[in-house]
């Protein structure tokens, strides 16, 4: 195959999506030109086959909410008011967020829409956006709108978890916006996960009800936390006790000095000079004496006071730098910020 | 190891000493009983006395320690065959501690005899170990000591066949003072000269104080 006959395939492949997208966005194009120009007739056509289930394109929902706009107040000018609040209806009950700007639009345009909301009724959330708000100083945005006055329950929801949260509770009409400070029932910063913004909303019109829910992701952003030092174990502490062994090796300290000081006396003494004295005899003598007042202070008083004040000064030090560790992940914890991030649904 | 090599490593070990360690110095004065006996082929001399002495040491912690120590006093005879005498002596020792409860030590004394018919010099090179442990909760050390002196020079006597001091004793410690009780002896074994050997000894029953001068607090 040529490269111009792969060209071509390529330019095939290419030209149903873009045709697709093109078609619908075209033909509202034209539409809207025409109705600028006053040529109703022209341009009602035009809008009516984008909404007709034969229009073979593709029509997002923006689209056909444009459509069903154009049509409504294409048919409010020609004067036929009824219609042109069934068209107004119908882009409001997909898009409660739908208005007409009162300076585009004529009055007889602008009260057939009025009309067309007092006789229809929507609740709708307008969607998160992806971002990071700090809490201190910011506040989380939500925006709700109805169609006409209506009583509304705006809760926020933790998935799974139970937790509601009364953003709004009153009458409302219109769009309206909700701040949230991101702190839960309890006052404490909203832990991470799914959340849901329920809406309710019973209209003060007519004897019906609608809902709207919006889902997002929240998210602590928050420096990392230090580790508090782990607690003091029997091997990093110094025995506070003496063992029974330790007083027994008062005795044998004493002993040993008494032995070193008759031996000394005893073998290293010249045999040939008729011994060395009695200065040996008393020094053991007091050695031993040492030794067996050692053993019964030991005995009666087994602590050994420096470790005791050793291991307090350990404890108090880890204290200290587990105090210390707190205190700065407090000021880290007191920093968090919090991230949202839109979701489809309860679940991932 | 030579004993002179040691000497070399013990004299030069407070210049590697920590340089950041405060300096501690010592003050010590003792009394002691003394015993001197000799014989030189005559019968068993005896004479005893009073020493007095005094050490200053400066420690260099953890691990090192010089001293300078004076002693005199006079030993009256005990026989008939022997004569009164004066000793004093001057020393100079160095300590280096490779453990806890050991200490190394040299050093180097100067000491004489004065008898009213002659006066006799002593200079001796010490080598040895001291060993201190420490017991009832760190208030006393028993202290165990053995020296060689391998080197001793005596005025009219040749370099003896056996020179040895050893010492064994407790001391207590009060804070910055501290007090010990020491049995000590030392023994010269002199080769035979005309048929005749030569012993000599000299032991001692020592009362020590000692208190620490700077720094004034620490261990």
């Amino acid at each position: 195959m040529t490269r111009a006959r792969w060209l071509l395939a390529l330019a095939a492949a290419c030209a149903g999506p873009l045709a697709a997208q093109g078609g619908t966005a075209d033909q509202l194009a034209r539409a809207r030109a025409l109705y600028e120009e006053l040529q109703i007739e022209r341009a009602l056509p035009l809008l009516r086959e984008v909404v007709s289930p034969q229009w073979p394109f593709e029509v997002t929902v923006a689209q056909r909410v444009e459509a069903y706009t154009y049509l409504g107040a294409a048919l409010a000018l020609a004067r036929r008011t009824d219609s042109a609040v069934v068209y107004f209806r119908a882009a409001l009950e997909r898009d409660p967020f739908v208005q007409l700007d009162p300076e585009r639009f004529t009055p007889a345009q602008l009260q057939a829409f009025a009309r067309a909301r007092r006789e229809t009724f929507a609740v709708g959330t307008r969607p998160i956006r992806s971002g990071r708000v700090d809490p201190r100083t910011d506040r989380v945005r939500f925006i709700f709108v109805t169609t006409h006055a209506a009583a509304v329950r705006a809760e926020l929801r933790a998935a799974g978890a139970g937790t509601r949260l009364v953003l709004f509770e009153a009458d409302a009409d219109g769009v309206r916006e909700l701040a949230w400070d991101g702190l839960g029932p309890d006052g404490r910063l909203a832990p991470p996960g799914r959340y849901e913004l329920h809406v309710d909303a019973a209209s003060r019109l007519r004897n019906v009800q609608d809902s709207a829910h919006l889902y997002f992701d929240l998210r602590h952003d928050v420096r990392p936390l230090e580790d508090t030092l782990p607690g003091l174990g029997a091997a990093d502490l110094l025995p506070e006790r003496a063992s029974a062994s330790a007083a027994a090796g008062e005795i044998a300290a004493g002993l040993g000095v008494a032995g070193g000081a008759l031996a000394i006396s005893g073998l290293l003494a010249n045999s040939a000079l008729d011994g060395a004295g009695t200065g040996a005899a008393v020094v053991a003598g007091v050695a031993t004496v040492t030794g067996l007042v050692a053993y019964i202070a030991r005995r009666r008083h087994p602590e050994i006071p420096e470790n005791v004040a050793a291991n307090d000064r350990r404890r108090d030090e880890r204290r200290a730098a587990n105090d210390s560790i707190r205190a700065r992940n407090a000021a880290r914890l007191a920093q968090t910020a919090l991230v949202l991030t839109p979701a489809a649904g309860v679940g991932p | 190891m030579t004993p002179g090599r040691l000497t070399a490593l013990l004299l030069a070990a407070p210049c590697v000493a920590q340089g950041g360690a405060a300096q501690v110095l010592t003050a010590a004065a003792s009394v002691s009983s003394a015993e001197h006996r000799v014989d030189a082929g005559y019968g068993v001399e005896r004479s005893s006395g009073l020493l007095g002495a005094g050490r200053v040491t400066l420690g260099l912690p953890p691990r090192v320690e010089l001293d300078v120590t004076a002693a005199a006093g006079t030993l009256e005879r005990d026989s008939t065959n022997a004569e009164e005498r004066h000793l004093a002596e001057v020393g100079f020792g160095a300590r280096y501690r490779p453990l806890a409860w050991l200490w190394l030590e040299t050093g180097v004394a100067a000491r004489t005899y004065s008898a009213p018919v002659a006066v006799q010099r002593w200079t001796s090179l010490r080598l040895g170990a001291e060993a201190r442990v420490p017991f009832f909760g760190g208030r006393a050390e028993g202290v165990g000591r053995l020296l060689f002196l391998p080197l001793v020079a005596v005025t009219g006597l040749e370099q003896p066949d056996l020179a040895i001091s050893a010492a064994a004793g407790v001391e207590y410690r009060f804070g910055p003072v501290g007090a010990g009780l020491f049995y000590s002896l030392e023994r010269y074994d002199f080769p035979a000269q005309d048929g005749v050997t030569r012993f000599e000894q000299l032991s001692a029953l020592t009362l020590r104080a000692s208190a620490r001068l700077l720094p004034l607090s620490g261990r």
